[in-house]
Protein backbone atom coordinates (compact mmCIF):
# COMPACT_ATOMS: atom_id res chain seq x y z
CA UNK A 1 0.00 0.00 0.00
CA UNK A 2 1.73 3.46 -0.86
CA UNK A 3 0.84 6.66 0.29
CA UNK A 4 -1.38 8.48 -1.75
CA UNK A 5 -2.28 12.70 -0.47
CA UNK A 6 -5.41 14.30 -0.86
CA UNK A 7 -4.02 17.52 -1.27
CA UNK A 8 -2.87 17.28 -4.93
CA UNK A 9 -3.45 15.61 -7.95
CA UNK A 10 -1.75 13.21 -9.97
CA UNK A 11 -0.90 11.36 -13.65
CA UNK A 12 -1.23 8.09 -14.69
CA UNK A 13 2.81 8.05 -15.48
CA UNK A 14 2.85 8.55 -11.47
CA UNK A 15 3.83 12.24 -11.23
CA UNK A 16 2.37 14.47 -8.46
CA UNK A 17 1.28 17.88 -8.64
CA UNK A 18 0.70 20.82 -5.82
CA UNK A 19 -0.73 23.63 -7.26
CA UNK A 20 1.30 26.72 -5.45
CA UNK A 21 -0.44 29.36 -6.83
CA UNK A 22 -2.59 31.02 -9.50
CA UNK A 23 -0.07 29.42 -12.50
CA UNK A 24 2.71 27.65 -10.37
CA UNK A 25 2.96 24.34 -9.35
CA UNK A 26 5.38 22.11 -7.79
CA UNK A 27 5.99 18.27 -9.14
CA UNK A 28 7.47 14.84 -7.82
CA UNK A 29 6.93 11.30 -8.44
CA UNK A 30 4.51 9.57 -6.04
CA UNK A 31 5.65 7.14 -2.83
CA UNK A 32 4.14 4.37 -5.82
CA UNK A 33 6.87 5.02 -8.20
CA UNK A 34 9.68 5.50 -5.71
CA UNK A 35 8.62 2.23 -4.22
CA UNK A 36 8.72 0.60 -7.73
CA UNK A 37 12.31 1.75 -8.44
CA UNK A 38 14.06 1.06 -5.20
CA UNK A 39 17.34 3.26 -3.81
CA UNK A 40 17.49 6.21 -5.95
CA UNK A 41 21.07 6.95 -6.90
CA UNK A 42 21.14 10.38 -9.82
CA UNK A 43 18.39 12.24 -10.59
CA UNK A 44 19.22 14.66 -14.12
CA UNK A 45 16.88 17.98 -13.17
CA UNK A 46 15.41 19.86 -16.41
CA UNK A 47 17.34 23.63 -16.21
CA UNK A 48 15.83 26.18 -15.38
CA UNK A 49 13.82 28.45 -18.07
CA UNK A 50 12.86 25.07 -20.14
CA UNK A 51 9.77 25.30 -21.93
CA UNK A 52 7.68 21.98 -21.94
CA UNK A 53 4.83 20.73 -23.30
CA UNK A 54 2.47 18.41 -21.31
CA UNK A 55 3.51 14.70 -21.94
CA UNK A 56 6.93 15.70 -22.92
CA UNK A 57 10.10 13.73 -20.61
CA UNK A 58 11.52 16.82 -18.47
CA UNK A 59 13.86 14.76 -16.59
CA UNK A 60 15.37 11.41 -15.36
CA UNK A 61 15.55 9.45 -12.02
CA UNK A 62 17.81 6.99 -12.19
CA UNK A 63 17.57 3.97 -9.38
CA UNK A 64 20.65 1.46 -8.56
CA UNK A 65 18.03 -0.68 -10.73
CA UNK A 66 16.89 0.97 -13.62
CA UNK A 67 16.64 5.04 -15.11
CA UNK A 68 13.47 5.99 -15.50
CA UNK A 69 11.74 9.31 -17.34
CA UNK A 70 9.60 11.85 -15.55
CA UNK A 71 6.97 14.01 -17.74
CA UNK A 72 5.84 16.86 -17.77
CA UNK A 73 2.30 16.68 -16.20
CA UNK A 74 1.51 20.40 -18.09
CA UNK A 75 2.67 22.51 -20.16
CA UNK A 76 4.96 25.58 -19.48
CA UNK A 77 8.40 26.77 -17.90
CA UNK A 78 10.53 25.62 -15.64
CA UNK A 79 10.99 28.27 -12.81
CA UNK A 80 13.24 26.28 -10.25
CA UNK A 81 14.37 22.56 -10.13
CA UNK A 82 15.64 20.94 -6.30
CA UNK A 83 19.15 21.87 -6.16
CA UNK A 84 19.33 19.68 -3.07
CA UNK A 85 18.69 15.96 -5.08
CA UNK A 86 22.28 16.41 -6.83
CA UNK A 87 23.70 16.28 -3.09
CA UNK A 88 20.81 13.51 -1.53
CA UNK A 89 19.11 11.66 -4.55
CA UNK A 90 17.64 9.67 -1.52
CA UNK A 91 15.06 12.56 -0.35
CA UNK A 92 12.77 10.70 -3.11
CA UNK A 93 12.41 7.75 -1.49
CA UNK A 94 12.26 9.19 1.69
CA UNK A 95 9.95 12.18 1.12
CA UNK A 96 8.44 11.88 -2.32
CA UNK A 97 5.55 14.25 -1.60
CA UNK A 98 7.91 16.57 0.81
CA UNK A 99 11.52 17.03 0.24
CA UNK A 100 11.93 14.84 -2.71
CA UNK A 101 10.08 17.33 -5.22
CA UNK A 102 11.63 17.93 -8.21
CA UNK A 103 10.78 21.09 -10.17
CA UNK A 104 8.24 23.89 -10.14
CA UNK A 105 6.20 24.65 -13.74
CA UNK A 106 4.66 28.50 -14.51
CA UNK A 107 1.84 27.09 -16.05
CA UNK A 108 0.48 28.41 -19.33
CA UNK A 109 -2.62 26.43 -19.61
CA UNK A 110 -4.23 25.29 -16.50
CA UNK A 111 -5.91 21.94 -17.91
CA UNK A 112 -5.71 20.69 -14.57
CA UNK A 113 -8.89 18.24 -15.55
CA UNK A 114 -6.82 16.14 -17.30
CA UNK A 115 -5.00 15.16 -13.99
CA UNK A 116 -6.12 12.02 -11.51
CA UNK A 117 -7.68 13.32 -8.19
CA UNK A 118 -6.83 11.25 -5.50
CA UNK A 119 -9.46 8.93 -5.68
CA UNK A 120 -8.73 8.22 -9.17
CA UNK A 121 -4.89 7.66 -8.49
CA UNK A 122 -5.90 5.31 -5.75
CA UNK A 123 -8.17 3.19 -8.05
CA UNK A 124 -5.51 3.28 -10.91
CA UNK A 125 -2.87 1.72 -8.31
CA UNK A 126 -5.35 -0.81 -7.58
CA UNK A 127 -6.00 0.43 -3.88
CA UNK A 128 -9.42 2.05 -3.64
CA UNK B 1 3.95 -20.48 -8.48
CA UNK B 2 8.10 -19.76 -6.86
CA UNK B 3 9.83 -22.48 -4.78
CA UNK B 4 10.63 -20.75 -1.31
CA UNK B 5 13.73 -21.25 0.84
CA UNK B 6 13.20 -22.51 4.69
CA UNK B 7 13.73 -18.75 5.60
CA UNK B 8 11.25 -17.46 3.31
CA UNK B 9 8.71 -16.52 5.93
CA UNK B 10 11.19 -14.95 8.04
CA UNK B 11 12.38 -12.59 5.08
CA UNK B 12 8.54 -11.52 4.67
CA UNK B 13 7.85 -11.19 8.58
CA UNK B 14 10.91 -9.25 8.50
CA UNK B 15 9.94 -6.62 5.39
CA UNK B 16 11.92 -7.89 2.70
CA UNK B 17 10.67 -6.74 -1.17
CA UNK B 18 10.65 -10.34 -2.49
CA UNK B 19 11.04 -10.83 -6.06
CA UNK B 20 11.47 -13.79 -8.12
CA UNK B 21 14.76 -14.92 -8.87
CA UNK B 22 15.55 -18.47 -10.76
CA UNK B 23 12.35 -19.84 -9.76
CA UNK B 24 12.39 -19.22 -6.17
CA UNK B 25 10.64 -16.12 -4.21
CA UNK B 26 13.93 -14.12 -2.96
CA UNK B 27 14.67 -10.76 -0.78
CA UNK B 28 15.66 -8.43 -3.04
CA UNK B 29 16.32 -5.95 0.17
CA UNK B 30 14.73 -5.19 3.56
CA UNK B 31 13.90 -1.77 3.00
CA UNK B 32 16.77 0.15 1.59
CA UNK B 33 19.98 -2.19 -0.77
CA UNK B 34 21.97 1.14 -0.21
CA UNK B 35 21.99 0.72 3.48
CA UNK B 36 22.76 -3.20 3.29
CA UNK B 37 25.87 -3.14 0.75
CA UNK B 38 27.09 -0.25 3.68
CA UNK B 39 26.77 -2.75 6.50
CA UNK B 40 28.27 -5.11 4.78
CA UNK B 41 31.81 -3.18 4.22
CA UNK B 42 31.50 -1.26 7.44
CA UNK B 43 30.32 -4.07 9.87
CA UNK B 44 28.75 -7.88 8.97
CA UNK B 45 25.68 -8.64 6.71
CA UNK B 46 23.73 -12.20 6.11
CA UNK B 47 22.55 -13.54 3.05
CA UNK B 48 20.40 -16.41 2.30
CA UNK B 49 21.72 -18.15 -0.48
CA UNK B 50 19.38 -21.53 -0.05
CA UNK B 51 18.38 -20.73 -3.86
CA UNK B 52 21.70 -22.20 -4.91
CA UNK B 53 22.25 -25.74 -5.96
CA UNK B 54 24.01 -28.12 -3.66
CA UNK B 55 25.48 -31.61 -4.28
CA UNK B 56 27.48 -34.23 -3.16
CA UNK B 57 29.88 -36.74 -4.54
CA UNK B 58 30.92 -39.86 -3.19
CA UNK B 59 33.86 -42.46 -4.22
CA UNK B 60 36.35 -42.44 -6.89
CA UNK B 61 35.33 -38.87 -7.29
CA UNK B 62 38.50 -37.09 -8.56
CA UNK B 63 38.83 -38.32 -12.14
CA UNK B 64 35.54 -37.33 -12.90
CA UNK B 65 36.20 -33.34 -11.41
CA UNK B 66 40.02 -33.83 -13.13
CA UNK B 67 38.04 -34.06 -16.29
CA UNK B 68 34.95 -31.53 -15.75
CA UNK B 69 36.88 -28.41 -13.92
CA UNK B 70 38.87 -25.45 -15.53
CA UNK B 71 41.02 -26.54 -11.64
CA UNK B 72 42.81 -28.92 -11.19
CA UNK B 73 41.55 -30.38 -7.70
CA UNK B 74 44.26 -32.37 -7.13
CA UNK B 75 46.09 -29.16 -6.38
CA UNK B 76 43.37 -28.52 -3.08
CA UNK B 77 44.12 -30.66 0.34
CA UNK B 78 41.41 -31.81 2.72
CA UNK B 79 39.62 -29.06 3.94
CA UNK B 80 39.99 -26.89 0.96
CA UNK B 81 37.59 -25.04 -0.98
CA UNK B 82 38.05 -24.20 -4.99
CA UNK B 83 36.39 -21.45 -7.04
CA UNK B 84 36.27 -22.76 -10.85
CA UNK B 85 33.89 -23.81 -13.99
CA UNK B 86 32.80 -26.59 -15.43
CA UNK B 87 33.72 -26.12 -19.24
CA UNK B 88 32.23 -27.56 -22.42
CA UNK B 89 33.95 -28.97 -25.16
CA UNK B 90 35.32 -25.33 -26.75
CA UNK B 91 36.14 -24.36 -23.60
CA UNK B 92 32.86 -22.26 -23.09
CA UNK B 93 31.62 -21.78 -19.05
CA UNK B 94 28.75 -24.33 -18.27
CA UNK B 95 29.03 -22.84 -14.31
CA UNK B 96 30.98 -21.19 -11.97
CA UNK B 97 31.07 -23.17 -8.88
CA UNK B 98 33.08 -24.08 -5.69
CA UNK B 99 33.98 -26.94 -5.26
CA UNK B 100 35.04 -28.53 -1.70
CA UNK B 101 37.66 -31.65 -0.79
CA UNK B 102 36.24 -32.75 1.98
CA UNK B 103 38.26 -36.05 1.53
CA UNK B 104 39.71 -38.27 -1.67
CA UNK B 105 36.55 -40.32 -1.60
CA UNK B 106 34.46 -37.39 -1.04
CA UNK B 107 33.76 -33.80 -2.63
CA UNK B 108 30.57 -31.61 -2.27
CA UNK B 109 29.82 -28.61 -4.88
CA UNK B 110 27.76 -25.66 -4.92
CA UNK B 111 26.56 -23.76 -8.68
CA UNK B 112 24.24 -21.39 -9.20
CA UNK B 113 20.33 -21.29 -8.99
CA UNK B 114 19.62 -20.58 -12.67
CA UNK B 115 22.03 -23.45 -14.03
CA UNK B 116 20.36 -25.87 -12.33
CA UNK B 117 18.29 -27.26 -15.37
CA UNK B 118 21.37 -27.90 -17.02
CA UNK B 119 24.48 -28.61 -14.91
CA UNK B 120 22.02 -31.38 -13.11
CA UNK B 121 21.54 -32.99 -16.12
CA UNK B 122 25.38 -32.71 -17.04
CA UNK B 123 26.66 -33.75 -13.81
CA UNK B 124 24.41 -36.88 -13.63
CA UNK B 125 25.44 -38.23 -16.94
CA UNK B 126 29.00 -37.81 -16.08
CA UNK B 127 28.72 -38.82 -12.95
CA UNK B 128 27.42 -42.29 -13.93
CA UNK B 129 29.67 -42.73 -16.70
CA UNK B 130 33.02 -42.70 -13.85
CA UNK B 131 30.05 -44.84 -11.56
CA UNK B 132 30.63 -42.13 -8.53
CA UNK B 133 27.38 -41.67 -5.78
CA UNK B 134 25.95 -37.84 -6.93
CA UNK B 135 23.69 -36.64 -4.42
CA UNK B 136 21.48 -33.41 -4.73
CA UNK B 137 20.85 -31.83 -1.18
CA UNK B 138 17.39 -30.82 -1.08
CA UNK B 139 17.81 -31.00 2.58
CA UNK B 140 19.81 -28.23 2.87
CA UNK B 141 20.02 -24.60 3.33
CA UNK B 142 23.02 -22.32 2.97
CA UNK B 143 24.08 -18.60 4.29
CA UNK B 144 26.22 -16.16 3.94
CA UNK B 145 27.85 -13.84 6.48
CA UNK B 146 30.17 -11.29 5.23
CA UNK B 147 31.82 -8.03 6.29
CA UNK B 148 34.88 -7.17 8.90
CA UNK B 149 32.72 -8.31 11.30
CA UNK B 150 31.79 -11.81 10.28
CA UNK B 151 34.95 -13.27 11.72
CA UNK B 152 33.53 -11.95 15.50
CA UNK B 153 30.27 -12.78 15.14
CA UNK B 154 30.82 -16.26 13.47
CA UNK B 155 32.99 -17.58 16.79
CA UNK B 156 30.45 -16.42 19.14
CA UNK B 157 28.10 -18.38 17.59
CA UNK B 158 30.60 -21.44 15.70
CA UNK B 159 33.66 -21.31 17.94
CA UNK B 160 36.57 -22.09 15.45
CA UNK B 161 35.75 -19.93 12.90
CA UNK B 162 38.59 -17.26 12.91
CA UNK B 163 40.88 -20.29 12.65
CA UNK B 164 39.55 -21.40 9.30
CA UNK B 165 42.04 -20.00 6.48
CA UNK B 166 40.71 -17.96 3.62
CA UNK B 167 38.85 -20.88 1.14
CA UNK B 168 39.21 -23.39 3.74
CA UNK B 169 35.96 -25.16 5.55
CA UNK B 170 35.22 -27.00 8.67
CA UNK B 171 33.17 -30.20 8.15
CA UNK B 172 31.33 -31.52 10.66
CA UNK B 173 28.90 -34.67 9.81
CA UNK B 174 26.85 -33.30 6.73
CA UNK B 175 27.49 -29.82 7.90
CA UNK B 176 30.42 -27.37 6.25
CA UNK B 177 31.25 -24.02 7.19
CA UNK B 178 33.53 -22.22 5.09
CA UNK B 179 35.49 -18.66 5.00
CA UNK B 180 34.48 -18.25 1.32
CA UNK B 181 31.84 -15.81 -0.26
CA UNK B 182 30.39 -13.43 -2.74
CA UNK B 183 30.98 -9.77 -1.80
CA UNK B 184 34.87 -8.86 -1.37
CA UNK B 185 35.28 -8.97 2.25
CA UNK B 186 36.06 -11.67 4.89
CA UNK B 187 33.19 -14.12 5.40
CA UNK B 188 31.96 -17.30 5.55
CA UNK B 189 28.93 -19.76 4.12
CA UNK B 190 27.13 -22.26 5.87
CA UNK B 191 25.89 -25.24 4.14
CA UNK B 192 23.65 -27.03 6.54
CA UNK B 193 20.34 -28.93 7.45
CA UNK B 194 17.65 -26.30 7.15
CA UNK B 195 16.76 -26.23 10.66
CA UNK B 196 20.14 -26.00 11.53
CA UNK B 197 21.06 -22.61 9.09
CA UNK B 198 17.39 -21.15 10.24
CA UNK B 199 18.64 -21.13 13.69
CA UNK B 200 22.32 -19.65 13.21
CA UNK B 201 20.39 -17.07 10.84
CA UNK B 202 18.42 -16.34 14.11
CA UNK B 203 21.13 -16.21 16.24
CA UNK B 204 23.29 -13.90 14.15
CA UNK B 205 19.95 -11.53 13.43
CA UNK B 206 20.20 -11.39 17.46
CA UNK B 207 23.84 -10.34 17.79
CA UNK B 208 23.82 -7.34 15.43
CA UNK B 209 24.01 -8.98 11.75
CA UNK B 210 21.98 -6.96 9.48
CA UNK B 211 20.12 -9.60 6.75
CA UNK B 212 20.87 -8.29 3.11
CA UNK B 213 18.93 -9.27 -0.22
CA UNK B 214 19.83 -9.73 -3.70
CA UNK B 215 20.32 -5.96 -4.94
CA UNK B 216 23.20 -5.52 -1.81
CA UNK B 217 24.82 -9.19 -2.89
CA UNK B 218 25.03 -7.61 -6.44
CA UNK B 219 26.70 -4.34 -6.11
CA UNK B 220 29.10 -6.02 -3.59
CA UNK B 221 30.04 -8.73 -6.03
CA UNK B 222 30.79 -6.07 -8.81
CA UNK B 223 32.44 -3.56 -6.78
CA UNK B 224 35.00 -7.11 -5.93
CA UNK B 225 35.21 -7.36 -9.66
CA UNK B 226 33.74 -10.80 -8.96
CA UNK B 227 31.47 -12.68 -12.13
CA UNK B 228 27.98 -13.23 -12.36
CA UNK B 229 26.91 -16.39 -14.28
CA UNK B 230 24.52 -15.53 -17.34
CA UNK B 231 25.56 -11.98 -17.24
CA UNK B 232 29.39 -11.73 -17.36
CA UNK B 233 30.43 -15.28 -18.86
CA UNK B 234 27.98 -18.26 -20.24
CA UNK B 235 28.61 -21.27 -22.65
CA UNK B 236 29.99 -19.10 -25.42
CA UNK B 237 32.64 -17.31 -23.17
CA UNK B 238 35.94 -19.19 -22.01
CA UNK B 239 38.11 -18.47 -18.70
CA UNK B 240 40.70 -16.49 -20.45
CA UNK B 241 38.13 -13.55 -21.57
CA UNK B 242 36.28 -13.46 -18.86
CA UNK B 243 39.31 -12.53 -16.16
CA UNK B 244 39.25 -16.06 -14.97
CA UNK B 245 42.93 -17.55 -16.03
CA UNK B 246 43.63 -17.94 -12.20
CA UNK B 247 41.64 -20.75 -11.62
CA UNK B 248 42.16 -22.32 -15.47
CA UNK B 249 45.03 -25.27 -14.95
CA UNK B 250 46.43 -26.43 -17.95
CA UNK B 251 48.70 -28.83 -17.52
CA UNK B 252 49.27 -31.98 -15.82
CA UNK B 253 45.90 -33.31 -16.94
CA UNK B 254 42.90 -34.24 -19.99
CA UNK B 255 40.22 -32.40 -19.14
CA UNK B 256 37.12 -31.53 -21.46
CA UNK B 257 37.65 -28.33 -23.31
CA UNK B 258 41.75 -28.56 -22.76
CA UNK B 259 42.83 -28.27 -26.92
CA UNK B 260 40.44 -25.68 -27.18
CA UNK B 261 42.01 -23.18 -24.66
CA UNK B 262 45.20 -24.32 -24.83
CA UNK B 263 44.65 -22.98 -28.23
CA UNK B 264 43.62 -19.63 -27.69
CA UNK B 265 45.81 -19.42 -25.16
CA UNK B 266 48.92 -19.78 -27.56
CA UNK B 267 47.08 -17.47 -30.36
CA UNK B 268 46.62 -14.68 -27.63
CA UNK B 269 44.15 -12.56 -29.94
CA UNK B 270 41.03 -13.39 -27.64
CA UNK B 271 39.19 -10.46 -25.65
CA UNK B 272 39.91 -9.78 -21.83
CA UNK B 273 37.14 -8.64 -19.02
CA UNK B 274 38.33 -5.13 -18.03
CA UNK B 275 36.93 -2.82 -16.01
CA UNK B 276 35.14 0.77 -16.72
CA UNK B 277 33.90 3.53 -14.35
CA UNK B 278 31.85 6.44 -14.97
CA UNK B 279 32.96 9.50 -13.06
CA UNK B 280 30.07 11.53 -15.04
CA UNK B 281 26.25 10.67 -13.89
CA UNK B 282 24.59 7.79 -15.34
CA UNK B 283 24.84 4.26 -14.53
CA UNK B 284 26.52 1.43 -16.68
CA UNK B 285 24.17 -1.41 -16.97
CA UNK B 286 24.24 -5.10 -18.84
CA UNK B 287 24.30 -4.25 -22.36
CA UNK B 288 24.99 -0.66 -22.41
CA UNK B 289 27.21 -0.21 -25.63
CA UNK B 290 31.04 0.50 -25.84
CA UNK B 291 32.23 2.18 -28.64
CA UNK B 292 36.06 2.10 -29.54
CA UNK B 293 38.44 1.43 -32.33
CA UNK B 294 38.13 -1.64 -32.07
CA UNK B 295 34.27 -1.40 -33.01
CA UNK B 296 31.70 -2.31 -30.66
CA UNK B 297 31.15 -4.11 -27.18
CA UNK B 298 28.87 -4.28 -24.22
CA UNK B 299 28.49 -4.10 -20.53
CA UNK B 300 28.03 -7.54 -19.42
CA UNK B 301 28.01 -6.17 -15.77
CA UNK B 302 26.94 -2.61 -15.12
CA UNK B 303 25.49 -0.54 -12.04
CA UNK B 304 26.25 2.20 -9.36
CA UNK B 305 28.64 1.79 -6.94
CA UNK B 306 27.67 2.53 -3.21
CA UNK B 307 31.22 2.62 -1.73
CA UNK B 308 32.84 4.67 -4.26
CA UNK B 309 29.82 6.84 -5.70
CA UNK B 310 29.80 6.35 -9.89
CA UNK B 311 28.88 3.85 -11.78
CA UNK B 312 31.47 0.71 -12.92
CA UNK B 313 30.86 -1.98 -14.78
CA UNK B 314 32.86 -5.00 -16.49
CA UNK B 315 33.22 -5.69 -20.87
CA UNK B 316 34.88 -8.09 -22.49
CA UNK B 317 37.55 -5.90 -25.21
CA UNK B 318 40.73 -6.91 -27.30
CA UNK B 319 43.63 -6.84 -24.48
CA UNK B 320 45.65 -3.71 -25.81
CA UNK B 321 42.37 -1.18 -25.20
CA UNK B 322 43.53 1.38 -22.64
CA UNK B 323 42.51 4.84 -21.01
CA UNK B 324 38.94 4.85 -21.82
CA UNK B 325 36.17 3.95 -24.20
CA UNK B 326 33.37 5.79 -25.47
CA UNK B 327 29.37 4.50 -23.71
CA UNK B 328 26.63 5.09 -24.93
CA UNK B 329 23.64 5.87 -22.02
CA UNK B 330 20.29 7.07 -23.12
CA UNK B 331 21.00 8.07 -26.61
CA UNK B 332 24.08 10.15 -25.38
CA UNK B 333 28.16 9.03 -25.60
CA UNK B 334 29.96 9.55 -22.61
CA UNK B 335 33.26 8.53 -21.60
CA UNK B 336 34.42 5.62 -19.40
CA UNK B 337 37.94 5.07 -18.17
CA UNK B 338 39.04 1.57 -17.96
CA UNK B 339 40.56 0.36 -14.60
CA UNK B 340 42.16 -2.50 -12.55
CA UNK B 341 40.10 -5.06 -11.05
CA UNK B 342 38.99 -4.62 -8.03
CA UNK B 343 37.47 -1.68 -7.80
CA UNK B 344 36.90 -1.95 -3.80
CA UNK B 345 39.43 -3.92 -2.21
CA UNK B 346 38.57 -5.49 0.97
CA UNK B 347 38.65 -3.27 3.99
CA UNK B 348 40.93 -4.16 6.10
CA UNK B 349 40.61 -6.10 9.08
Amino acid sequence: MSEVKTDRKYTETHEWVLEEDDDIICVGITDHAQDLMGDMVFVELPEVGTEIIAGQEICVVESVKAASDVYSPLTGEVIEVNEELTERPELVNQDPFGDGWLFKLKISSPTTEELLDSDAYEELLGQS
Amino acid sequence: MEKKTALAEWHMDHGAKMVPFAGFSMPLHYGSQLNEHHFVRKEAGLFDVSHMQITQFLGDVIPMLQFLLSQDVTRTHANQASYGCLLNETGGIIDDVIVYNVHEREFWMVSNAATKEIVLPWLTQYANHFKVDMRALHSHSMLACQGPRAAEFMNVRLGGATDIPFFGFLKSDMTILARTGYTGEDGFELIAPHAEVKAVWEDLIEMGVKPCGLGARDTLRLEAGLNLYGQDMDASVTPLECGLSFCLHLDDRDFLGKAALLQQKESGTHWVRKGLVLKSGGVLRHDTEILGSFGKSVVTSGSYSPTLGFSIGMARLPKETKDEVTVRLHGKEKIAELVSLPFVKRQKL
